[in-house]
């Protein structure tokens, strides 16, 4: 009885194994349409907005980075990150205005522009998605 | 020429399992092989870093140097120690049915793999804003690639660099090629080496047909995949930790040396992927060492010093690091003065208790969780016995550990932190519990 007890239990396995094999295929399968029918623009590298900036600060160490938006971990909208990224090894002081050169991201251009000013730097470049670099001592 | 790095990875691996081992045809070729390049890649990640700091910036010849020194040192030393010999011992038929169903399984799921990684070539979030980013710092940094230790906490400036230095290895073979191609490539070979690992390890315990499944039913879920392919650092502490479970149940039982000295060397690997890994690290050797001294009440253990100084060996770079290079953590067990637990109660326990249990039932896992749950329950006496109750307290040992660091949260929202952490610790312990639960549910009478 023992037997028959533990093959039965060892055959329910292997068919379970089986049958969830299964379902993770049918799900990949679906997966598969899903991305071919989703996604037919190419991916774009995360901080392509402040791409442009690289030849601009092009051997600056440290550059500092304000925002007017929300900068905590659970609500920030990784743009902070994505400037550090795609700028990198350059290091990105956010918060920080004591830099010669300072990346302003605000909600609006107008708003960034104003940023600018309050930190005595004047913008030298816009990015066409409003990304603003602002220099002291222009 | 990326092919060439990952070549000589592999026989670093290989030779150095094969000097490590006194009867090194008792592991069987597939699990030597993929140890191999699990270890080897990890050696050469290591180098990569130990070259970093000794020249001060990153320089792919000396790299390639270090690479090839030590190699020809591993080479010179098996011939001289005849380890080779053991070679001769090896038949493998590619025409088997068996053979031939592994190689289409993998060829299969490598078209898939690549399918799914170039469509989100640059990673997911934290794999582009911590590890490839830090990746730009090691290759181009020059001089200043210590600047990562200073960069925003957003960017977790604390996080070991094993990931980052492994592809920085590989970028040093040819250093013409984008750098996505790199980290694209890294995370479906670890993809695939972790099924591979997972596959040679079940075939010592079980039917070699069932631990195929076992690496089908790993392969083939659609979160593995997506997770895997995201480029986190989560695959190489999935391998490192299933790589750490089977030499440690091997080593137990054969009492060998050589193998303890590979557990260790691997649990120093896992040390230097994630802050994780150094909990998960030293809480194996922990349990090891409880169960050996304390359950078995043994006096003396043979395995003690090859298993530590094979571990010291690799943790030594976790220790550099750590000690004279990165900032303090700031968010794991913070009881600095500022640091206010508001976590810390009946709430925030319900709150996490209920957040695990519904990662188990989460669609996105297709009943996985469950089927194991099954699993353990049909068998539940055979996880206390032998080494598989160290294994086992591992995972309660564990999820006690993250119980008291969720608890202990400070700076930010718990059940944010939950939603972003929670997926991906069962990402990375699903190879070992799979390899746990089959080795054990499946368990050949001989073994």
């Amino acid at each position: 009885m023992a037997i028959k007890a533990n093959s039965a239990v060892k055959i329910i396995s292997i068919s379970l194994v089986f049958f969830l094999i299964l379902v993770q295929l049918i799900y990949l399968l679906n997966l598969f349409v899903i991305f071919e029918k989703g996604k037919t623009s190419p991916v774009q590298e995360p901080g392509y907005e402040f791409t442009e900036l690289k030849l601009k600060l092009k051997d600056t160490g440290r550059v500092g980075f304000i925002t007017d938006k929300d900068m905590s971990p659970e609500g920030n909208d990784g743009k902070f990150l994505e400037a550090q990224y795609i700028l990198a090894p350059m290091v990105l002081e956010l918060g920080n205005s004591a830099n010669r050169f300072t990346i302003v991201d605000s909600s609006n251009l107008t708003r960034g522009l104003a940023m600018a000013e309050n930190i005595g730097a004047v913008p030298v470049h816009v990015t066409p998605y409003g990304k603003i670099l602002a220099e002291k001592g222009h | 020429m990326v092919f060439f790095a990952y070549l000589i990875s592999f026989l670093l691996g290989y030779c150095a399992i094969l000097n490590l081992l006194k009867r090194p045809s008792s592991l069987p070729p597939g699990l030597h092989c993929a140890l191999g390049l699990s270890l080897g890649l990890g050696i050469s990640g290591l180098l990569t870093f130990y070259g970093l700091l000794l020249y001060g910036r990153f320089d792919p010849a000396l790299i390639i140097i270090e690479n090839l020194g030590l190699l020809s040192g591993l080479i010179f030393l098996s011939f001289f120690r005849k380890k080779f010999n053991a070679l001769k011992s090896i038949s493998f038929n590619p025409w088997d049915p068996f053979s031939i169903t592994v190689i289409l399984l993998f060829l299969t799921l490598t078209v898939i793999l690549s399918y799914f990684a170039q469509k989100h070539p640059f990673g997911e979030w934290d794999a582009w804003s911590l590890w490839n980013m830090k990746l730009k710092f090691l290759i181009y940094g020059a001089d200043h690639w210590k600047d990562i230790f200073q960069l925003h906490w957003h960017t977790q400036p604390d996080y070991p660099l094993l990931l980052p230095c492994i592809n920085a290895y590989l970028f040093a073979f040819d250093t013409a090629q984008d750098l996505t191609t790199v980290t694209l490539t890294t995370s479906v070979v670890l993809a695939l080496l972790c099924g591979w690992t997972l596959l040679g390890g079940l075939k010592l315990f079980i039917d070699k047909k069932i631990a195929l499944l076992a690496c089908a039913l790993l392969l083939s879920h659609p979160y593995y995949i997506m997770m895997a392919t995201s480029q986190y650092t989560d695959i190489l502490l999935g391998l490192y930790l299933l790589a750490g479970f089977i030499t440690l149940k091997l080593m137990i039982p054969s009492q060998d040396k050589g193998t303890a000295t590979l557990t260790g060397l691997f649990l120093g690997l896992l040390a230097f992927t994630k802050n994780e890994g150094i909990a998960l690290s030293l809480l194996l050797i922990g349990l090891y060492a409880i169960d050996h001294f304390l359950v078995k009440r043994k006096k003396k253990d043979p395995l003690f010093i090859p298993f530590t100084g094979g571990f010291l060996t690799t943790l030594s770079a976790t220790l550099v690091f750590k000690f004279l290079l990165a900032p303090p953590n700031r968010d794991i067990l913070n009881f600095s003065s500022t640091g206010q637990h508001n976590y810390f109660g009946w709430n925030g326990l319900k709150t996490i208790i209920e957040f695990f249990i519904l990662e188990t039932v989460n669609p996105r896992w297709h009943f996985l969780w469950i089927f194991i749950g099954i699993l353990i329950a049909l068998k539940l006496r055979d996880y206390f016995r032998g080494e598989n109750r160290i294994l086992t307290l591992f995972f309660t040992g564990y999820l006690g550990i993250l119980l008291f660091i969720y608890l202990t949260t400070t700076h930010f929202d718990l059940t944010w932190r939950l939603t972003r952490t929670v997926e991906r610790i069962f990402f990375y312990l699903m190879p070992s519990v799979i390899f746990l639960c089959f080795s054990i549910h499946w368990q050949k009478k001989e073994s």
